[in-house]
């Protein structure tokens, strides 16, 4: 309760969210709809234009109007429809993956109440980079067509890297008597180094296969390709559900993860189940991301921190909205700027426009903060 | 009366001055009794690691797959020993033996500087994540190797024709030029470092923090990585047969290919004999750094000034194996914690027990590699041992903290 001068009233309790954040996110989203390089000669009014065609063919296609038989004639007087139907599906892929990447980053940092304690720490970026070079090197000639197979590749590496991290900071622990964090990092940097070095070994006997293998390796890992076929993001866009959805019912709980241990177990949280239970949603989140969308590992580490020092709190609530909101919108307004600079005639890699562009707001909010976590 | 106070006052003295004295007796006792077993330990590692570096030079150069005949591998083992010996004696190099023997010289040294630097770094900011690896070195040694790769490598056939000169007319060459690369990665190593550290202290306010300096490395390190597998991406998208992506590439895998010449093993030595000599003189004030800051600025150390020193020393030690040897990791991670183990936490033990394990590890995984024909992933064999041993040892050891 709060007492303002003029009108008296009762706040409630509450968190309180800016629009703000979903404001800009929409901008970028419809800047990046209309700006790009790669396709000269397109100007933002036909791309909204034809947004909207595609809007109303969809409508039309539901309702049984006449207007869906006669589709085709209505797109080929389009200029450049299915371009910007990709660029739609660009976008929103895009925008899916940093929401998830950070959300991802902002649990495991919210439970393990370290910055370091993120998913490309972890093993999870490295889990996903192995599975997809794995994926490759079995199947070398079918690779791209099959996804099933390439998501299970990346969940069981992913999963193995991080398991086996896991198992040991809570072996480790168990020794102590306590769940020790520094353990599991350094599990976590010893294993995803390991995994990063049989990954580079394996780029060696890729390009003894085939070199173009290794060039879409290198593409898929530094987020130049992305998966935006309509199977793809449905599964993305289940997977993201699945793990979003315990996330969003455990958000109060998930402040109790801050406490000590004896603390939140005094008051009726236990603290080992909820730890699980973040732990396998941000895994999923992180995972299914990164498949979609290139080795963004590094957002899920610098976003929060950043996050956490423009909210001045840790309130996970809050830390989740904005996290989601800033991972989107600076990995949408990288990509379309990527998309604009080019070096030796190709547009720049996204990986290296993000750790450029994220590390020193990271460092600077480090170097803000008293504590390692505040 | 006052005499007698006096007496059995001095009486009381005396009594509590034996009893006090037993218990001195004891602890020194025990003291000379670990300081013997310590000693015994420092031999044993040594005669392990001359008998592990015969063998692997007079023993498993024969080695190979092909030839797999026992009788067959003890004829060439027999004159291999020969020859061994003979050059040692001074009668005669033949066959190599003077390049085998430079290159095991050479990774004697690289194993033992790798794990005498993590064995340091370790301690002295008490961190068992902190090596040069997390420190941003090594990813520094790789970015030097890049503009390297981008700034001196012409694609011209004469520079071509270079490489396959003899080895006469390779002496002729400046040393500089000879070793280019190398000095490259040295410089980058340095620039990596000063970054770092400058870094660390810009967030710690003059003030350098172990978590602020890993948290820095961490970053820094990806960068680079990221960085690299651009250059990379750009070299392969526009001719795949680039020869500088091999000269990228290797540099990570680690190995001893290039390293084999007399001269490169006294250039490392000349670099790499002071850092250590500095090191071991240091070896009492590093322990009272590892107190802590506070705790060794009352007992009178300058610990912003040795601090410095000791990392400047050790990233000289490192970049100049990464610069002959390339990127081997894992030596300085699971080295000192076996070291520790065995020798216990006083560096005057640590530093050469260390060093002469490191020595003896190293040797051992290039003998495997030569087995298996993987001795240009050098990186790939230190990295899987190491993984798998840091992890049995965090876990069956009970924590970072209990594994210092």
């Amino acid at each position: 309760m709060r007492i303002r001068t003029g009108n008296q009233r009762i706040q409630k309790t509450g968190a309180r969210f800016s629009v703000f954040p979903v404001l800009i996110l929409l901008a970028v989203f419809l800047f990046s709809l209309c700006f790009k390089v790669s396709e000269p000669g397109m100007i933002p009014v036909q791309a909204m234009s034809n947004l909207w065609t595609a809007v109303r063919l969809k409508i039309a296609e539901l309702l049984h109007q006449p207007m869906a038989l006669d589709r085709f004639e209505i797109i080929r007087e389009q200029d450049f429809y299915y371009e910007t139907i990709r660029r739609l599906k660009n976008s929103f892929v895009t925008l899916l993956s940093g929401a998830a990447v950070c959300a991802g980053g902002a649990v495991f940092q919210t439970m393990f109440r370290n910055p370091l304690a993120s998913p490309n720490i972890l093993g999870i970026s490295t889990g996903v980079n192995l599975g997809t070079i794995l994926f490759l090197y079995l199947f070398p000639t079918t690779a791209m067509g099959m996804l099933e197979q390439r998501y299970l590749y990346c969940f069981i590496s992913a999963g193995i890297l991080v398991g086996i991290t896991m198992l040991a900071g809570w072996a480790a622990g168990r020794k102590l008597g306590n769940f020790s964090v520094m353990d599991m990092l350094v599990v976590g940097a010893v294993i995803s180094q390991f995994g990063s070095v049989v990954t580079m070994y394996l780029q060696f006997r890729l390009e003894e296969i085939d070199v173009n293998l290794l060039t879409s390796y290198q593409e898929i890992s530094m987020g130049i390709y992305v998966l935006t076929d309509t199977k793809s993001i449905l599964t993305f866009l289940l997977l993201m559900t699945v793990s979003m959805g315990p996330m969003y019912l455990l958000r109060y709980r998930l402040n109790a993860t801050v406490l000590e241990d004896m603390d939140a177990r005094s008051m009726g949280v236990s603290t080992h189940r909820l730890r699980t239970a973040g732990m396998l949603c941000g895994a999923v989140l992180a995972v299914t991301a990164l498949v979609a969308c290139g080795d963004m590992g590094i957002l899920s580490m610098a976003v929060p921190p950043v996050v956490r020092y423009l909210c001045r709190g840790a309130d996970f609530r809050k830390i989740l909205y904005y996290s989601i909101c800033a991972g989107s919108i600076l990995l949408l307004l990288a990509r379309s700027l990527c998309s604009m600079i080019f070096v030796a005639g190709m547009a720049l890699p996204v990986n290296f426009a993000i750790s450029v562009l994220v590390l020193p707001l990271f460092v600077f909010a480090m170097s803000r903060q008293r504590s390692v976590y505040a | 009366m006052r005499n007698d106070h006096i007496r059995t006052d001095k009486i009381q003295i005396r009594r509590s001055e034996t009893s006090s004295d037993v218990e001195r007796l004891k602890a020194e006792r025990e003291k000379t009794r670990k300081f013997k077993k310590g000693n015994r330990m420092m031999v044993v590692l040594g005669a392990v690691l001359i008998l592990v570096f015969f063998f692997s030079t007079a023993l498993f150069v024969t080695v190979s797959r092909e030839h797999f005949h026992p009788a067959y591998l003890m004829e060439l083992s027999r004159a291999q020993m020969m020859r061994f010996f003979n050059f040692i004696t001074g009668a005669g190099a033949e066959g190599g033996i003077q390049f085998i023997t430079c290159r095991n010289v050479m990774i004697v040294m690289a194993g033992a500087c790798l794990a005498a630097s993590g064995a340091v770094y370790q301690g002295v900011f008490k961190n068992i994540l902190a090596s040069p690896t997390t420190l941003g070195v090594m990813s520094g040694g790789s970015l030097g190797n890049i503009l390297y790769a981008l700034l001196f490598v012409s694609l011209s056939p004469v520079s071509a024709k270079l490489s396959d000169l003899s080895a006469s007319s390779l002496s002729e060459i400046p040393l500089l030029d000879r070793n280019l690369q190398s000095f490259m990665v040295l410089l980058g190593c340095f620039m990596a470092v000063l970054t770092v550290v400058g870094i660390t202290l810009i967030l710690g306010r003059g003030r350098i923090r172990s978590d602020h300096l890993i948290i820095t490395g961490i970053i820094f390190s990806s960068i680079i990585g990221s960085f690299s597998s651009l250059v990379q991406y750009y070299l392969i998208e526009r001719n795949p047969a680039d020869p500088r992506i091999d000269i990228i590439r290797s540099m990570t895998m680690g190995g001893f290919g290039n390293t084999y010449k007399p001269d490169q093993m006294m250039l490392m030595l000349g670099f790499l004999a002071p850092c250590v000599c500095a090191l071991m003189s240091v070896a009492g004030r590093m322990d009272i750094l590892a107190l802590g800051d506070e705790q060794a600025a009352t007992m009178g150390l300058n610990v912003v000034f040795f601090r410095n020193l000791i990392i400047a020393v050790n990233t000289v030690m490192t970049a100049v194996i990464i610069a002959f040897c390339g990127q081997i990791g894992f030596i300085g991670f699971i080295i000192p914690l076996a070291a520790r183990r065995l020798v216990g936490p006083r560096f005057r033990r640590l530093l050469p027990a260390s060093m002469l394990m490191g020595a003896t590890l190293l040797l051992i995984i290039y003998d495997i590699a030569h087995l298996i024909s993987m001795t240009a992933y050098m990186n790939v064999l230190t990295s899987a041992l190491g993984s798998i041993v840091m992890v049995i040892a965090l876990i069956r050891g009970g924590g970072v903290s209990r594994a210092d």
